[in-house]
């Protein structure tokens, strides 16, 4: 089967930002849900920088800036169809999703306020097993 | 409702983005993809390897493009018949294993 040649490897993706992230709590995370595409994903925002998908299956990405490999978050694709029915913690909190007074469509969603910690961490630590060591910082980070 | 553009891919099959999709979907997750409309449009227009089919949705195929830095410009584009619209588009390093070279 051709593939698509592999640009960067995960060894080579870094976690400086995350554990400025998990020591500073002072930035507040990002979760945006693309319904057309069925992902969600869950990040430090940042100003200004292209950031990129790196696979680590085919379901989970983690996302990092182009410019220094510095990991900000994961996206996870097929997120109704395959990771909500594997992860019972993170569909519990996705249900309860509609009855905030901040979710107002059932397309993209933007979470606020005490909800987007909550699901950031669920799910950062749902993926952690698959991310390994990066998946750790991550989880320090949202936690 | 407006089109970003309107283009064909290497089959000659007609793939449309629409303003809606660009500013509402694309940019709304991924909104270091301001600005480079014609980048996504060149990835379906010349991909860099040929064009993809989803591992799991059978109407959807994948394009890439080579970037001049490390990365990959990936898009979506769903299918019926040979009219195709995009879903996403975004950076990224790698295809992802189940894809299948069309």
């Amino acid at each position: 089967m051709t593939q698509l040649p592999n640009l960067i490897q995960s060894n080579q993706l870094k976690t400086g930002y995350l554990a400025e992230m998990a020591r500073s709590k002072q930035h507040q995370a990002t979760v945006k849900y693309d319904r057309d595409f069925d992902a969600l994903l869950v990040f430090f925002q940042t100003e200004n920088t292209q950031i990129v998908a790196h696979y680590v299956d085919d379901y989970v990405a983690l996302l990092y800036i182009a410019e220094n490999l510095e990991i900000v978050g994961l996206q996870i694709e097929d997120f109704t169809l395959s990771f909500l029915p594997a992860h019972e913690n993170v569909a519990r909190l996705w249900q309860l999703r509609g009855t905030g007074e901040e979710v107002s469509d059932m397309g993209d969603i933007i979470f606020y306020a005490e909800k987007i910690p909550k699901v950031a961490q669920e799910v950062v630590k749902a993926a952690e097993e698959l991310l390994g060591e990066q998946g750790q910082e991550l989880a320090a980070a949202f936690g | 409702m407006a089109n970003i553009f309107e283009t064909k891919d290497p089959r000659g099959f007609k793939v449309v983005c629409s303003e809606e999709q660009w500013n509402d979907h694309i940019l709304a997750n991924h909104s270091d993809m301001e600005g480079l409309e014609q980048k996504v449009k060149e990835a379906i227009e010349r991909p860099t390897m040929g064009i993809f089919e989803d591992a799991r949705h059978s109407d959807r195929k994948i394009y890439y493009r080579k970037q001049p830095k490390k990365f990959y410009i990936k898009v979506v584009v769903a299918f019926e018949g040979d009219s195709g619209f995009v879903i996403t588009a975004f950076p990224t390093d790698s295809g992802k294993s189940g894809e299948k070279l069309i």
